[in-house]
């Protein structure tokens, strides 16, 4: 028995300590990867004319599609929000998806619209739609309402996709605020590479709570007063900048936020659409217009941005971030679950090798690790004499690794955009990474084997999300 | 939305630490066999471990009992001693006591019978195979080797890179924080230092880059204040340069001032800014304060620089100045960065407006739909527009695409036939392009030979065809589009053949409505929708 133990006991410490090392070591050389397309794209783009796309007879037609659901409280404002972007050749499609408030009757009072006499071409699968309406005023001519019955956000998206007829669609959460020249940066990486067809772009998400917005857009960028919701500004500045512009330039990423992406319809309809029956339909599609790009030999690319163009608004109360914390763990783990085939499998190259590998170790089973780690720390606390000095020092790397990696992300975010103007945001910042592996990551690791718990469970409900709005009026999403 | 929680190393260095605290106690082990008489005090001091290490290894009650026959874990850390080893009682040499080892007789053994201690015949004895010889020191030549061997003998083995846990007395009597943490660190081996470099190397790093951050703040303030306060100025200046006849003399003071990188980028930009919305005499004498203010050797300079973003803004500069450098453009017009080969290319338009896209004689050259986007752009300012029919079977396909895009937007009638010609092409796109110029520029001639073409296109060029022939607005396309509209199964293509019809006015909409009196549900549908004019 005891050799049995000691058999075990030095499997877990080596392969921890492997672990350890791979995920640090992964993690600096994904910074610098990040901090070179970030310079990189900075440098490419100080020459770039973004209004000279406007009138260009080479600018493609875009589709924007914004399912809706109970928005009744903001939706006029997001609409006109979304109708005035610069560019040219768009469209604006809202899909109330069976709300149960009033949000059709007042975009159809407001937008003044009838229904028209649309076929619905169902090329991908999506509930019934009731009627499509279109507004009789010119001014909004670019808006088409969708009226369907309710079948969560993927089936929406299908929805939408089955209407729209423009080369490209960008899929977002209604009510984000887009900056103005979002579909500009979007689509230009669509333009930029002759070999290889570009088959999504992804931009960077801001958090708006605490910012200023008036008439659908963003006047004044504050750090959130929230002390969760500034939580997630690092975490998402984090993340965006420091993680996924380097799986950008691998040609690795497996995800582009649900909250804004653009897609090439025809690869998004060829690869199937959207799944309605995973909480985590944009990682999913995005793996699978991969697996079709690579399974039928097609060059592609996936390329993000890290321009700030998409701000949103986040849980400011843990319950609500416990749900949808929760809700991702479950479609990390549904979409790596399904697309099992590709791990270590050579034949889809970075995909199979890097990204999927990387996803199934580091993103799902990380938080597995590190909440049964701290179980065994108890364990050998109260059964061993811990080497309290040792213990010390790498509870010492561990914090100032994290404050460092933070602080780096700070200053990725300040020599490339700088949106926090106040000099003493970046203090808070700096400040908040100090506190943030202490509270905020413990949380974020119990959320995440809540929702490994709830997979197992089979449950595979979104979560009720309540958003304040930014109008400062509480709403429920779900 | 999703992504990861990227601070994951913070609670796995913890579990790490189980390793170290787990590595202490998995080392090597004997099985101790008590004899009649031992006691736990006796069996510590045999092996010279605490009291409680022997409970805890043996998961043994505080006030535990040893009994004969009763079987004990033993731990020495880190020392390779085979189970079973046994010696031969024979001295090969009296002076230093070795002796061969032979199976058999257990360990401890070798120890009890020479009055010897087992940890310090460890010391001395290190990795022992059954064929080494196994030195054993008496006790007063022990504590004589004691003082002469280094620290890191005399003191039990750790796993690799931990330094002791048990604390030894000089540690212990009352030593200092700073004490205590030289003993740890000359203690620990090279990786425990590498660790605590890794830790001081992130504390630095931290409050390096928070400092840093914070000081580019207050410096960018001061820099945005100084940009302000010269734009103003230069502002000022540059007016009274373009409205002032004669202009004013360049002041030495301000060629002094222009030295400053901040100040030199400001005047530029606001001298680029103002030339690029003006043309004529007023851009000219803008042209002649960038000479005048030497801002050439600059421009010069950047184009000569080996970062190309730089290159690629004296590319700019150059060609916005009217300063034909083409030498310099020439090998960057095709190069491998498209970033920088685009502006070479712009910069080459602009300064050689008689033949501005001689490049594309180069079949090499290959453009993105960004870099034709930037050329149309280029070729719009330049004024002068060449005829494409000289590119439109260039070897290039990325050149033929443009060249067919510019005969449609430039309607140069002159080329259609060559247009018409690369509807025979091999590759798609181009025949897609081809079919897209001929339906924009509405060339009647070929709507016969595009609905020959239908038959034995793809799905994307068909589409193509039936939209180029809407344009087309011939009242021969009734029958055509008919019988699309009733036979093509795919939905987008029928609405398309019903728009067709629709938009030949009373004509079609005479065959829709016929149609209409027999179509099926779904057919019924693509008319109505076709129809509505609000879609």
């Amino acid at each position: 028995m005891y050799e049995i133990i000691k058999i075990l006991n030095y499997l877990i410490r080596n392969g921890i300590f492997v672990y350890s090392i791979t995920i640090f070591i992964s993690y600096i050389i994904m910074s610098i990867i990040s901090g070179i397309e970030i310079s990189r794209y900075m440098r490419k783009n100080s020459f770039v004319d973004y209004a000279a796309i406007i009138p260009s007879p080479y600018a493609p037609s875009i589709t924007i599609i914004a399912p809706a659901y109970n928005e009744g409280k903001t939706i006029i404002e997001n609409i006109r929000s979304l109708l005035s972007i610069h560019y040219i050749d768009f469209e604006v499609v809202i899909i109330n998806d069976g709300s149960k408030d009033d949000s059709l009757e007042k975009i159809i009072a407001h937008y003044q619209l009838e229904k028209v006499n649309f076929l619905v071409n169902y090329i991908l699968p999506s509930k019934p739609v009731r009627g499509i309406y279109k507004s009789t005023n010119k001014a909004y001519s670019k808006l088409l309402v969708i009226d369907k019955e309710n079948g969560g956000k993927a089936d929406s998206l299908n929805a939408g996709i089955n209407i729209c007829n423009k080369k490209y669609f960008a899929a977002i959460d209604v009510d984000c605020i887009l900056e103005e020249d979002a579909i500009l940066k979007m689509i230009k990486p669509f333009l930029e590479f002759s070999n290889d067809r570009v088959i999504a772009t992804g931009g960077v998400i801001r958090i708006a709570n605490s910012c200023k917005i008036k008439d659908g857009k963003i006047v004044e960028i504050n750090l959130p007063t929230n002390l969760i919701a500034r939580f997630q500004v690092l975490e998402y500045t984090r993340a965006f900048l420091m993680g996924r512009m380097a799986w950008g330039r691998l040609n690795g990423l497996l995800i582009i936020s649900g909250a804004f992406g653009v897609f090439d319809r025809e690869i998004v309809i060829k690869s199937g659409g959207y799944d309605c029956n995973t909480v985590g339909e944009d990682m999913e599609l995005v793996v699978r217009m991969r697996r079709y790009m690579i399974e039928n030999e097609l060059k592609y690319k996936i390329v993000y941005i890290p321009d700030p163009l998409c701000w949103t608004e986040v849980p400011e109360k843990l319950s609500v971030l416990s749900r949808q914390r929760n809700r991702w763990t479950r479609g990390n783990m549904e979409t790596l679950f399904k697309h099992m085939t590709l791990f270590f499998n050579p034949k889809y190259g970075t995909l199979g090798m890097l990204s999927h590998p990387f996803w199934f170790f580091f993103e799902w089973m990380a938080p597995i690790i590190e909440f049964f780690g701290i179980f065994y720390v108890l364990f050998v606390c109260i059964m061993g004499d811990p080497n309290w000095p040792l213990f010390l020092l790498l509870l010492g790397f561990a914090y100032l690794f994290a404050i460092c990696y933070s602080a780096w992300a700070v200053v990725f975010e300040e020599f490339t955009f700088a949106r926090y103007r106040h000099k003493r945001d970046v203090t808070r910042l700096i400040l908040i990474s100090l506190i943030e592996p202490l509270f905020f990551h413990p949380l974020n690791v119990w959320f995440a084997i809540r929702g490994n718990f709830y997979y197992l469970l089979g449950n595979t409900s979104w979560g009720k999300m309540e958003r304040k709005g930014f109008s400062g009026k509480t709403k429920n999403k779900k | 939305m999703r992504f990861s929680v990227y601070i994951r190393l913070f609670i796995i260095m913890l579990v790490v630490q189980t390793y170290c605290t787990y590595g202490q106690e998995t080392s090597d082990y004997i099985l101790h066999i008590v004899k009649a008489g031992e006691n736990a005090r006796r069996i510590s001091v045999l092996y010279n471990v605490p009291v409680d290490s022997i409970r805890r290894w043996n998961y043994l009650d505080r006030n535990y009992r040893v009994v004969e026959g009763m079987e004990l874990i033993i731990k020495y850390s880190g020392v390779k001693i085979q189970k079973g080893i046994t010696v031969l009682h024979e001295p090969d040499n009296e002076a230093d006591k070795t002796y061969k080892v032979k199976p058999e007789s257990e360990f401890p053994i070798i120890t009890t019978k020479d009055k010897t201690n087992v940890s310090d015949t460890i010391i001395f004895n290190d990795k022992l195979t059954s064929d080494d010889r196994l030195a054993i020191l008496p006790d007063p030549l022990v504590n004589m080797q004691k003082s002469l061997l280094p620290d890191s003998l005399m003191t039990p083995r750790q796993p690799e890179f931990l330094p002791s846990n048990s604390e030894p007395e000089e540690k212990s009597s009352g030593s200092t924080f700073f004490g205590i943490v030289h003993y740890y660190y000359h203690k620990s081996n090279y990786l425990f230092k590498f660790v605590l470099f890794l830790n001081l190397v992130f504390l630095v790093s931290s409050i390096t880059l928070s400092v840093g951050m914070l000081t580019r703040r207050l410096r960018k303030g001061f820099v945005e204040h100084k940009r302000k306060e010269c734009m103003d100025r230069y502002r000022d200046f540059i007016t009274d340069w373009l409205y002032e006849d004669p202009p004013p003399s360049v002041p030495a003071s301000l060629i002094k001032e222009l030295k400053d990188k901040v100040s030199r980028d400001v005047f530029t930009s606001e001298l680029l800014s103002l030339h690029n919305n003006l043309i004529g005499e007023s851009a000219e004498k803008l042209a002649d304060l960038f000479h005048l203010a030497g801002f050439k050797k600059y421009s010069i300079q950047k184009v000569n620089n080996t970062f190309w973003h730089l290159k690629a803004k004296g590319f700019k500069e150059l060609a916005q100045m009217n300063i034909k450098e083409n030498h310099m453009l020439f090998k960057y017009l095709n190069s491998g960065n498209v970033t920088l080969s685009i502006e070479a290319q712009l910069a080459w338009i602009q300064l050689n407006p008689d033949d501005p896209l001689s490049f594309y004689d180069d079949p090499s050259v290959d453009l993105t739909k960004w870099g034709q986007l930037n050329l149309l752009i280029a070729l719009r300012k330049c004024g002068r527009i060449p005829n494409f029919g000289r590119w439109l079977n260039s070897a290039s396909k990325s050149v033929s695409l443009f060249a067919l895009r510019m005969v449609e937007i430039y309607k140069q009638f002159d080329n259609v036939d060559l247009v018409a010609h690369r509807l025979d092409d091999n590759d798609p796109e181009i025949r897609c392009e081809a079919i897209c110029t001929l339906g924009k520029m509405a060339v009647l001639s070929q709507v016969s030979v595009l609905r020959q073409l239908f038959q034995n296109e793809e799905l994307e060029n068909r589409t193509e065809i039936v939209r180029s022939l809407i344009m087309m607005s011939e009242s021969s396309n009734v029958p055509f589009f008919e019988e699309v509209l009733l036979n093509e199964t795919d939905i987008n293509l029928r609405i398309l053949a019903a728009k067709g019809l629709h938009s030949l006015g009373d004509t079609g909409n005479y065959r829709l409505d016929s149609i209409f009196l027999e179509a099926d549900p779904v057919l019924k549908k693509i008319i109505t929708h076709a129809k509505d004019d609000r879609i």
